[in-house]
């Protein structure tokens, strides 16, 4: 028997977007058979990736549970929208990244639990790069 | 063949230790705390705190005669003592005789303590005692509370409560995926200390109360020194510190040399302690030159926060009599990366962004006529806003920089907050 797998597509196939931007997305577990499943998250987060230890916030969250007798085809595409912050922006920084993704994951009734995660662009920061010597713009009296 | 470590070590964006492994571990170093300050706790409440609450509420008064005093000692190192007494009381028409003092069975670490206590007795004198109505053989002379029943508790009830609160924190988030986590903790996320915009608009940008809480003379706000000033102190009692305690070694060897003893391995040991002594003592009088030698700068600004693309308004003053070989006004970005390693945490600073929008050479500040800048800033437009997670940060700031004649030069941060936004302005 396959593996299931989570398929997520973000509306348009859409990378960037903007503060305030509403985003959509949708999920779907990829299985010939109906899956088993205890339940399945969906999350729109920020992370942090680079030197420091890993911050992440959950701008955005759904579970569904089957711990209330309700039975759901999670091979049937799941809609996630949810509106874009102000803060924090995508970074790419040297040292400090911000990192904005739909993540998904998927707490089978036996085995490991599995994740898949769609990245996009939030706000239009570009990377960041280890300064040349003292640049200078200034008014020089 | 798995490996395993004592401390995780980051591999890119995983960590090298199993989550699972690691909960368990956790979870069972707070039974254990939670095990032995239970014990422990329930032990001292046991032995001190309850039979004192109960002597003083519990236990009945009649009258005693005191047979014999003296002082019982506990072998510990240093011996500890305190104040007994055999009592002969009547309780319930039967005759008790018992050695005793108090309920918490306090010893002393003074045994002149116990003698004050003694001289308070006279034997063959009648007393008022109290006795357990539970168990009349055990009577006490004295009632009232002492410190020690009560204080000694804390300790490992401590103990308990942070192994008790950590298994919660352990179960309440077993099994539960690092999202769910977060979001307990962003739910539960209430710090009175936080400057961090948290549950706001812009969560993840700090507040710039800081600022604007301030006014300016000239320009709507003062932006406050960020230099902490406590550095010039540290420094000075460190080199203080140091020296003394180097000094005394050195007063060490050159009595002995002058002893004819001369300890010549003392002396080359001390070679080192000696070039840092003088080290820390150059950088403490260097510090406090600046500190307390150089007038404050002054820097107003015409708004705040700031945002990429904006440009503002800047005032700088520097007062005082300084000869200036450079005075420049530098506007930075700092990423601030905090990490663990095994059990420090340490934190690394990158600079990404240096720009200098001022800089004048070769003048002199007089007392009456200090340098005024009126300098445009522009934030560039490609800027990233002010960012401050746990472990993570992005900080905007400015540095006054004087290079001085005849003085050490200084650098003097004052933080800015630049807020997301594009062309000058907050997004729509």
């Amino acid at each position: 028997m396959n593996d299931p797998g989570i398929t997520i597509l973000l509306e348009g196939n859409r990378r960037a977007f903007e503060p305030g931007d509403v985003l959509t997305a949708e999920y779907r577990i990829d299985s010939l058979s109906l899956v088993d499943a205890k339940a399945i998250e969906a999350s729109v987060i920020w992370y942090t990736v680079g030197k420091g230890d890993e911050d992440l916030a959950v701008h955005h969250f759904v579970r569904q549970t089957t711990d209330a007798g309700v039975v759901f085809d999670l091979r049937r595409p799941q809609r996630l929208r949810a509106t874009l912050p102000s803060s924090p922006l995508s970074y790419d920084g040297v040292i400090v990244k911000v990192r904005w993704c739909v993540r998904v994951r998927l707490f089978p009734a036996r085995g490991r639990e599995l994740v898949a995660e769609v990245p996009f662009q939030l706000g239009r920061v570009p990377a960041a790069a280890v300064p040349a010597p003292p640049e200078s713009i200034a008014v020089h009296e | 063949m798995p490996r395993f470590r004592f401390f995780s070590k980051k591999r890119g964006d995983r960590r090298t230790t199993s989550d699972i492994g690691g909960r368990i571990a956790l979870a069972g170093f707070f039974a254990v705390l939670a095990i032995v300050g239970g014990s422990i706790l329930a032990e001292v409440v046991n032995e001190m705190t309850a039979p004192e609450w109960r002597a003083n509420h519990e236990f009945v008064e009649t009258r005693c005669i005191v047979l014999e005093k003296y002082i019982a000692e506990r072998a510990d190192a240093p011996p500890r003592f305190r104040p007994e007494f055999k009592i002969r009381y009547t309780a319930g028409g039967e005759e008790y005789t018992t050695a005793t003092y108090d309920a918490a069975g306090v010893y002393f670490s003074e045994r002149a303590t116990c003698e004050q206590v003694l001289e308070g007795f006279e034997i063959g004198q009648e007393y008022p005692c109290w006795y357990d109505p539970q168990s009349p053989s055990n009577a006490v002379l004295r009632r009232g509370y002492s410190w020690i029943a009560w204080v000694v508790p804390l300790l490992p009830a401590a103990f308990v409560a942070v192994g008790i609160g950590g298994l919660l924190y352990v179960f309440l988030t077993w099994g539960k995926s690092a999202e769910r986590r977060a979001l307990m903790q962003q739910s539960a996320g209430v710090d009175l200390f936080d400057t961090v915009n948290a549950g706001s608009r812009l969560p993840t940008v700090p507040s710039d109360r800081d600022v604007t809480n301030s006014p300016g003379t000239t320009l709507k706000y003062r932006i406050p020194n960020a230099t902490p000033g406590w550095n010039s102190l540290f420094l000075l009692f460190a080199a203080i510190g140091w020296n003394t305690l180097v000094g005394w070694f050195v007063y060490k060897a050159v009595a002995e040399s002058l002893e004819g003893k001369a300890d010549y391995v003392l002396w080359f040991g001390l070679v080192p302690f000696l070039v840092s002594g003088g080290y820390l003592t150059f950088l403490a009088a260097r510090s406090v030159m600046v500190a307390g030698g150089i007038e404050p700068t002054l820097v107003e600004i015409s708004t705040h926060p700031l945002y990429p693309g904006g440009r503002y308004d800047l005032v700088i003053v520097q007062s005082g009599r300084l000869n200036v070989q450079r005075f420049s006004v530098v506007l930075v970005c700092d990423e601030e990366a905090t990490f663990r390693q095994g059990t420090n945490s340490r934190t690394h600073t990158q600079r990404v962004v240096e720009i200098e929008i001022f800089h004048r050479e070769s003048f002199s500040i007089e007392r009456n006529d200090p340098l005024v800048a009126r300098i445009e800033l522009r934030v560039p437009e490609s800027a990233m806003h002010s960012f401050q997670s746990p472990h993570n940060a992005v900080k905007w700031k400015l540095l006054v920089r004087g290079e001085l004649t005849k003085w050490p030069d200084f650098e003097r941060a004052f933080s800015l907050l630049v807020y997301p936004g594009r062309a000058g302005g907050p997004y729509a």
